[in-house]
């Protein structure tokens, strides 16, 4: 008897909670190479899903007089926090519409926790070292990630339903914008061909005169 | 006709004193060394007027700077160092030259990000050892400057000077004032292309070519005796020179490459034409290229 509940309410439990998909974005340039770095998420159409904040703070570290991880992605109202490993003062800021702050001079950990309580994307900079720079994709969705350096990122757990599927990347020349449907059980992979703007950054390597700082 | 330098240099010494205070109380970061080699062909070594006595020669360097950063407030850092630089000229020894001194510098961001402009105000002293003991001078520099990028590829600085100098002779001493412009263009992430402009105008030295006439050294060009001030026989250039402290007004012009060698490096080739007039006009071509490892 026991035993035949049990087996009922599992039926009962699949019923209401169906299979999740699994999509896996692989991005590409137009050459064929893996493009990392690239925030992709899926965003359920019509009906906006409940987001689950980080108990603890995401850290964006400064190491070396660079920022790390170089993107970030967050779901809104998350709290990131930027400690400081170097021996040298940082002034990160940010004068992004989604996220306007700035933590001047310090070493060590940051007293301040910045919460990005609006969804967009944020670039960090330093005030003294200008070739420092980072971003903060912050999102309304639970479901998203990062490429890695192969260029895939694995999208779980996700409920079936119509998606809005979105890749973001620093250097993208074209929005990604498109929509799929996820089934039960679904394992599918998306490939994405995105074309990258030149990779211009601040230089960082010191010159032989003028008014060089570091 | 020339002013005896101390008026200034108290000055100096002064503001000196004032940056220093201001930097005392905070904690500073550092030291940051940054080294640089260079060679340098020179065309002109003894800045003569075309004719007798134009030489030229090679001379390498050795630069090493090490400093400290402190910050004042939101956007405002304090820089202090010394800098030691060794010279070597193979082919004129009288010409090699050690110099040591510190250096500080007050730096205020006009804002945030990258392209809010900078001003800078600072001050250098270095005491310099030359072989040829009479070229060995004290040295006090009040510096500003500033710079603006203008988009992520493009920045311009510039930066004005005033000096003075008194050497063990005098024809090697006197003051200066200069300013500079560089504008630095980075067409990839590695290639830097930079372009020079300068003016100073002040106290320098120009070697003509001498005769023994009469029982004295004396320039071949007689018209030089005419200019007022201090000049005397050297022998620094293996053949007989009369060197001439003038008043002496100096455009400059150039052009340079800085490829990056990763993040800490890089290497700079560069050649700038430095146009004269003192008692006569003469030029100056000089070329160089420079390793620049910042640790
Ligand atoms: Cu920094």
């Amino acid at each position: 008897m026991r035993r035949l509940i049990a087996i009922l309410t599992l039926a009962c439990l699949c019923r209401s909670a169906p299979a999740a998909g699994i999509v896996r974005v692989v991005t590409r340039d137009p050459a064929g190479t893996p493009v990392a770095d690239a925030v992709a998420s899926l965003t359920l159409v019509g009906s906006p899903e409940a987001l689950t904040v980080p108990k603890e703070p995401v850290a964006i570290v400064q190491r070396d007089q660079e920022f790390s991880p170089y993107v970030t992605a967050v779901v809104v109202g998350t709290r990131v926090v930027f400690p400081n490993r170097d021996t040298v003062q940082h002034h990160v800021y940010s004068v992004s519409a989604a996220k306007k702050f700035e933590i001047p001079l310090y070493i060590g950990d940051a007293a301040e926790t910045i919460v990005f309580d609006r969804p967009g994307v944020v670039t960090l900079g330093c005030n003294i070292h200008d070739w420092m720079v980072a971003y903060v994709v912050v999102l309304s969705t639970p479901h998203f990630a990062k490429t890695d350096s192969g260029g895939s990122a694995d999208l779980t757990s996700l409920p079936p339903g119509r998606y809005r599927l979105e890749v973001w990347h620093p250097r993208l020349s074209a929005k990604v914008d498109r929509e799929l449907t996820v089934a039960e059980h679904d394992d599918t992979t998306q490939v994405i061909s995105v074309t990258l703007r030149p990779d211009r950054r601040i230089r960082r390597a010191p010159d032989a005169g003028g008014a060089d700082y570091r | 006709m020339i002013r005896h330098p101390l008026a200034r240099r108290s000055t100096l010494a002064a503001l000196a004193l004032g940056l220093l205070s201001a930097g005392a109380s905070v904690a500073a970061d550092g030291p940051y060394v940054t080294t640089v080699a260079t060679a340098t062909w020179q065309d002109n070594i003894t800045d003569a007027p075309s004719g007798d006595g134009v030489l030229g020669a090679f001379t390498l360097g050795s630069t090493t700077d090490v400093s400290w950063l402190a910050s004042l407030g939101f956007s405002t850092l304090l820089t202090y160092g010394v800098e030691s630089t060794l010279e070597i000229c193979p082919r004129f020894s009288g010409l090699d030259s050690f110099s040591w001194g510190p250096r500080i510098s007050w730096r205020h961001k006009l804002g945030v990000g990258p392209y809010a402009p900078f001003v800078t105000v600072g001050l250098e002293g270095s005491a310099v050892a030359f072989s040829d003991h009479e070229r060995s001078r004290i040295e006090g520099v009040f510096t500003a400057g500033g710079g603006q990028r203008l988009n992520d590829a493009v920045q311009l600085l510039v930066d004005a000077r005033a000096g003075t100098y008194n050497a063990n002779d005098l024809v090697y001493g006197g003051n200066y004032v200069g300013a500079n412009a560089t504008l630095n263009w980075d067409v990839s992430g590695t290639w830097r292309i930079k372009l020079l402009g300068g003016w100073r105008s002040g106290d320098g030295v120009s070697n003509y070519a001498a005769q023994f006439v009469g029982g004295a050294w004396t320039p071949i060009d007689p018209g030089i005796l005419n200019s007022p001030g201090w000049w005397h026989y050297v022998n620094t250039y293996n053949q007989p020179f009369t060197a001439f402290r003038l008043g002496i007004r100096t455009l400059s012009s150039g052009i340079g490459v800085c490829p990056a060698i990763g993040r800490h490096t890089s290497l700079a080739l560069q050649f700038v034409r430095l146009d004269s007039k003192g008692y006569d006009r003469y030029a100056d071509d000089v070329a160089s290229a420079s390793i620049v490892h910042r640790f």
